[in-house]
């Protein structure tokens, strides 16, 4: 395996390095985002709203519901360990159907909760598992939705039927931090009227392009609301973050361009990953799993080519890289280097003819325990 | 809700202070914002810093800042932590050195958000009363509890310890000593080299006051690096924006704007105290960009709701203790003329 300090470039017009792994919004955000900040910023001796009220405002609006069901976190992360503060309490079990995002677990443990993972089936959470886990014990669910690192989705009909089955005393986590990315966007919505105790979080990082702002937020009942609330610090996001989410909420122009992209992008992805014969993980996201065989030597050999993807050997995905879906430019940057990988390496596997979905290592807690 | 603590279901929640909502037809003089604006070099630097990077994650260890303020204070990096507010330093020292039921202390008055994260985190609360003299009423030879804060200068009467006197205190708490230096930038002195001296010293700071960055959330500590590796295992892990991040870099460098801008709000202070003695008020030295001013009746109420009706809000405490004053942030030179004429003419 190559040493990261063997960055030699190896293709002619690959002079800078482009950032596959943080499966951040390519485009970038809105422009009326940047003209906001540039507008506010001489405003910045001021405190920002304590709540964020215009902006909860502007939320309620858009979901066509009460401002009471929302609140602000300096990112969806801040909610989430707010969250586990309360919910996920010595003595306590959370269950975390994994691989999915890191914070879920290292939050719930940091509060002193016992972490219980369930696993996968064809790449979809293994639902049924979650339920066999459940215990007196439990407090809490958190489930991305769609998911990462897997990129996929669990229908409304299987949601609704799951939930159904929860006990009403557990609060459930819907991360929906790539909800406007899937085919169903206001999934989340529809399942907190079927029920109380669930608490949606989404984000302005990703598809707003937003993640150097730090600015997620929260939907659920006033009553749950009101208890994150209470473990929040005040002002604890800042007012140029305010300020910038607020234009982005209202350009939903830019962000249907945004998606649309996405979509024509992951089609040419597609097409390309099929020529190569690269097995993958259909996605819902603006990110992709690809089936490379090797997830630390790919991505180091990906670094000479001054591309950065994320190896997922955290995750228990020993043999799988995760990808930004980028513009054609990139893409073909990406599919490029990974034929020339593909084509030197041993490790790389050629997949069969048309390419299928890469087969689901064994699932179990074993691998994703960390 | 069975999962849910006590505490949490029985608490009052935070109270807002009052923001009136035609902002520009008001002197606000009841939150201590500095009447200056940020350093243009902090404005150039969130111009500079708004472009398309806003789409990419910030860095998780805010390094230039780190460096920036270890270069100021004269610590290096690793004693040295920037966080979301001064707010989140206060609330993550509770965190990392208080559990559940474990008690902590802090003078009555002063930053009243204490008392609230300490609700937050289950903690048990102990204040001690002071006097104009700075003398800590029945504070115990060695007090037990897990952190003691001290505002200093404190809030909102504006007194200031010596650095002998925090260093004598700091060696009569068994837990943490957190010297709130919120406001320090405005007083003669400060206790940052008794952090190097003291273990259990721990120094917090705010870009909120000083700099004029309270819209930007900035905060920092200095203390030992095995209390800051503590503080940065309990953080939120992205919890400084980009522009947060550029703007505390370009703050920390620019101390010739930063000076200056103290400086004139420290005449106008000393000069507006001995203009409100001159009226037979009663100030106590003030080492914020505040005083704490108590009109002859003592009757505090009476004068704030004068000052409201003439558009100028101020701060008053309903507490018998101090509803006897009222707290008046320092702004500018004219702001302050104005506001002592409506003074004159209230009586």
């Amino acid at each position: 395996m190559m040493a990261a300090t063997d960055l030699v470039p190896r293709v002619e017009n690959a002079a800078y390095v482009v950032d596959l792994a943080n499966n951040e919004n390519l485009m970038g955000p809105s422009p009326l985002a940047i003209e906001a900040i540039q507008r506010e910023a001489a405003q910045v001796y001021r405190y920002p709203d304590i709540d964020g009220t215009p902006l909860l405002d502007a939320l309620a609006e858009h979901y066509e519901t009460e401002t009471e069901h929302f609140m602000l976190g300096n990112g969806s992360n801040e909610l989430i360990d707010l969250i586990a503060r309360q919910w996920a309490r010595p003595g306590t079990e959370v269950i975390v159907p994994s691989p999915s995002f890191l914070p879920y677990g290292s939050a719930s443990q940091r509060a002193g909760a016992k972490i219980i993972r369930t696993g996968l089936r064809d790449w979809h959470f293994d639902l049924d598992a979650v339920v066999d886990m459940i215990c007196e014990k439990t407090s809490l669910i958190i489930l991305g939705n769609p998911n990462n690192p897997t990129g996929t989705e669990i229908d409304r009909g299987t949601l609704e039927h799951w939930l159904a089955t929860i006990p009403e005393d557990i609060l459930v986590v819907l991360d929906e931090a790539y909800a406007e990315y899937s085919s169903d966007q206001g999934l989340g919505l529809a399942l907190l009227k079927q029920r109380e105790n669930l608490i949606v979080l989404r984000t302005f990082s990703k598809a707003y392009g937003l993640a150097g702002l730090r600015i997620g937020y929260a939907i659920g009942s006033p009553d749950l609301i009101r208890i994150v609330q209470s473990q929040r610090q005040q002002f604890n996001v800042n007012r140029l973050a305010h300020t910038a989410a607020l234009a982005a909420l209202k350009d939903q122009d830019y962000l249907l361009r945004v998606l649309g992209n996405n979509v024509v992008f992951k089609r040419i992805l597609y097409a390309g990953l099929s020529d190569l014969r690269i097995a993958h993980v259909p996605s819902f996201t603006n990110f992709i799993l690809l089936y490379c065989g090797y997830a630390l030597a790919t991505s180091e050999a990906l670094k000479t080519y001054r591309l950065l993807v994320k190896p997922l050997e955290r995750f228990g995905l020993h043999e799988f890289i995760r990808v930004t879906i980028g513009p054609p430019e990139t893409i073909e940057r990406l599919l490029i280097a990974l034929k020339e990988i593909q084509s030197e390496q041993s490790w790389f596997p050629v997949s069969e003819c048309p390419v299928s979905v890469p087969k689901q290592p064994c699932s179990g807690e074993k691998l994703w325990r960390y | 809700m069975s999962y849910l603590r006590q505490s949490i279901i029985d608490m009052a929640g935070y109270v807002p202070g009052f923001q009136p909502p035609d902002e520009k037809d008001w002197l606000k003089l009841n939150t201590n914002e500095n009447p200056f604006p940020p350093s243009p070099r902090v404005l150039a630097a969130i111009q500079a810093a708004t472009n398309g990077d806003l789409r990419k994650y910030p860095d998780a260890t805010c390094r230039a800042g780190r460096e920036a303020a270890a270069a100021l204070y004269g610590y290096s990096d690793d004693w040295v932590i920037l966080a979301n507010g001064s707010d989140e330093l206060l609330n993550n020292l509770i965190r990392a050195s208080a559990g559940e039921g474990d008690e902590i202390g802090f003078l009555n008055p002063s930053y009243s958000y204490y008392a609230t994260l300490a609700e937050i985190q289950g903690a048990k609360v102990r204040t001690f009363n002071f006097t104009d003299e700075r003398e800590i009423v029945d504070f115990p030879d060695l007090y037990q509890g897990k952190l003691f804060f001290l505002t200093n200068p404190n809030a909102p009467l504006g007194l200031t310890w010596t650095v002998d006197e925090v260093a004598n205190l700091s060696d009569r708490c068994a837990g943490l000593l957190v010297v709130d230096e919120a406001y320090a930038d405005f007083s003669d002195g400060n206790c940052l080299d008794l952090v190097r001296l003291k273990q259990n010293v721990v120094v917090t700071r705010t870009l909120s006051k000083s700099y004029s960055l309270a819209g930007m959330r900035l905060g920092l500590a200095i203390t030992r690096p095995e209390v800051i590796a503590a503080l940065d295992k309990i953080r939120d892990h992205y919890n400084l924006d980009r522009l947060a991040q550029a703007a505390a870099v370009a703050a920390l460098e620019d101390q010739g704007y930063l000076l200056n801008c103290v400086a004139q709000v420290c005449a106008t202070r000393d000069w507006f105290r001995e203009e409100l003695a001159k009226r037979g008020y009663h100030v106590l030295p003030s080492g914020g960009n505040y005083v704490f001013a108590s009109p002859p009746d003592r009757n505090g109420r009476r004068v704030y709701d004068s000052l409201y009706s003439r558009k100028i809000l101020v701060r008053y405490f309903s507490d018998p203790a101090l509803s006897h004053g009222l707290r008046i942030s320092i702004g500018t030179r004219e702001q302050m003329e104005v506001t002592l004429q409506a003074l004159s003419e209230i009586g």
